[in-house]
């Protein structure tokens, strides 16, 4: 896609500085809004990022109280055009979530692709959150133009404590093993895609995730 | 889990001829601020050499230092794809957001959080434990008893470290840096007693600083369970290469990042 037209979308999650930043390295253009009102049309985007880091529910609560919910539901996903989630962000197009909602109950997400978002099992005593460096191994079955030129067992950043248990396995595009546990570390279903990982903060691979992104 | 190598950059203000800017010091024992550089062009070089994370530490913390660290924030991600972390004199949430706003990835909390130690539960909750790091500044006191000492160094507040480190994790501290105040600058290595009875008691990541001289310094924090280890002065010396410092790393048997798997 020549100079692709970005949409930041600006919840109010955390730091949207630094992706702003890395999208703004590649050949594309960016805007940011805080709220979905103050799109004109949607012919002037191409390609939307859903970046944030906190809790599932306080994130689903801040999408839902700028309307961006029902914009991605709705609006964006009828047109069929790509979509990124960022760790928080790529948590919350699962169907629903764990942390932050109260005891028995789960907090419905943006439910684009299924699954449910729990936290991360460790063994070996492995300390929580999981942060640092680690291998990311794209799974053979399901192939992506989204992993063009990256390597297979290349390290991307990541500072999480819940990931995200796809229901169908044709949706994990990659794995990353913490200890002996197996987490799904890229998601996809059509042109909806999200990493647990940091793509803005993963240096050299993290700009050519990012260029493949906008390749879509 | 790759092991993290964590260079380490602290600021204070020099006065030029058009008005404060932040330089590059080093320090010994917290003191002894020798100047070494400028802050943007340093952190480009070590993106460059592969640095897993940058820390960035305001030594004057200040009302006056405030908003120029929040500019070289916001200089440091427009530039780099590493992961920041950002602290200094931080004591309350409109900073943290500020900073996180600004492009930080987690925020390093001391003082603040001991005067305050409310401000770890508020914090955490509204932004996540992943993003809130407690930093730990300690001087080791008798046989495997360390203590606490706040506003860079200079106050001893008599809590012992183990405890205030099981304290922080309890309210939402998702990693700990600990340095040691003795061991800082001096380049004869971590104190590796005192990284293990933290790794021992609290099961969150820990950051290890203070002491590290040569690449078999960091192989020997690791082994003690460092998830990461952070250096200043290491990364300044012009006998050090810290590519080659990464594969003495790999080569004890340590699971770290190397260039040729980065490319």
């Amino acid at each position: 896609m020549k100079h692709p037209k970005v949409l930041v979308i600006d919840a109010g999650l955390g730091n949207i500085g630094s992706v702003v930043a890395s999208f703004e390295r590649q050949d594309c253009q960016i805007f940011t809004y805080d709220s979905p009102d103050k799109i004109d049309s949607l012919d002037l985007i191409s390609h939307v990022i859903l970046p944030g880091v906190g809790s599932f529910a306080k994130g689903m609560s801040a999408l839902r109280e700028r309307g961006w919910d029902h914009w991605i539901k709705n609006e964006w996903r009828q047109i069929d055009r790509p979509l990124l989630g960022i760790c928080l962000g790529m948590q919350l197009l699962a169907s629903k979530g764990q942390e932050g909602a109260s005891q028995g109950c789960l907090t419905s997400g943006l439910d684009q692709i299924p699954g449910v978002v729990n936290r991360l099992e460790t063994s070996f005593n492995l300390p929580l959150p999981h942060i640092g460096w680690n291998e990311v191994i794209w799974q053979k079955e399901n192939q992506s133009l989204i992993a063009a030129n990256l390597p297979n067992n290349g390290d991307f950043y990541f500072v999480h404590s819940y990931v995200f248990d796809v229901y169908n396995q044709a949706h994990a595009l990659a794995k990353t093993s913490y200890g002996s546990t197996f987490f799904t570390s890229v998601v996809s279903n059509g042109l909806c895609f999200g990493t647990q990982f940091h793509p803005e903060k993963s240096q050299r691979l993290g700009k050519r995730f990012i260029s493949n992104f906008l390749n879509f | 889990m790759k092991r993290r190598l964590i260079p380490k950059l602290q600021l204070i203000l020099k006065q030029t001829y058009n008005g404060k800017k932040p330089i590059l010091v080093l320090t010994k024992q917290f003191s002894g601020y020798r100047p070494v550089g400028d802050v943007i062009s340093q952190a480009k070089i070590f993106e460059a050499q592969l640095a897993d994370e940058i820390v960035l530490v305001d030594l004057i913390g200040n009302d006056e230092s405030w908003p120029i660290l929040l500019d070289t924030v916001q200089l440091i991600s427009e530039v780099l794809a590493t992961p920041l972390s950002v602290g200094g004199g931080l004591k309350d949430l409109d900073q943290i957001q500020a900073l996180l706003n600004r492009g930080a990835d987690k925020v390093i909390i001391n003082t603040g959080a001991i005067e305050d130690p409310e401000l770890i539960n508020r914090a955490s909750s509204l932004y996540g434990s992943q993003c809130i790091t407690l930093s730990i500044d300690a001087i080791k006191k008798e046989q495997d008893t360390w203590l606490v000492f706040k506003s860079n160094g200079s106050i001893n507040t008599g809590i012992a470290v183990i405890d205030w480190a099981k304290e922080v994790v309890e309210r939402g501290a998702g990693e700990i840096l600990i340095t040691s105040i003795i061991n800082d600058g001096g380049g004869n290595g971590l104190d590796l007693e005192l990284i293990q009875s933290i790794v021992r008691a609290v099961n969150v990541p820990i950051i290890a600083s203070g002491g590290c001289g040569i690449a078999k310094h960091f192989v020997d924090g690791y082994k003690v369970g460092a998830s990461g280890i952070a250096s200043g002065t290491y990364f300044f010396k012009r006998d050090q290469n810290p590519i080659q410092c990464r594969s003495h790393i790999a080569n004890s048997g340590i699971p770290i990042r190397l260039s040729l798997f980065s490319e």
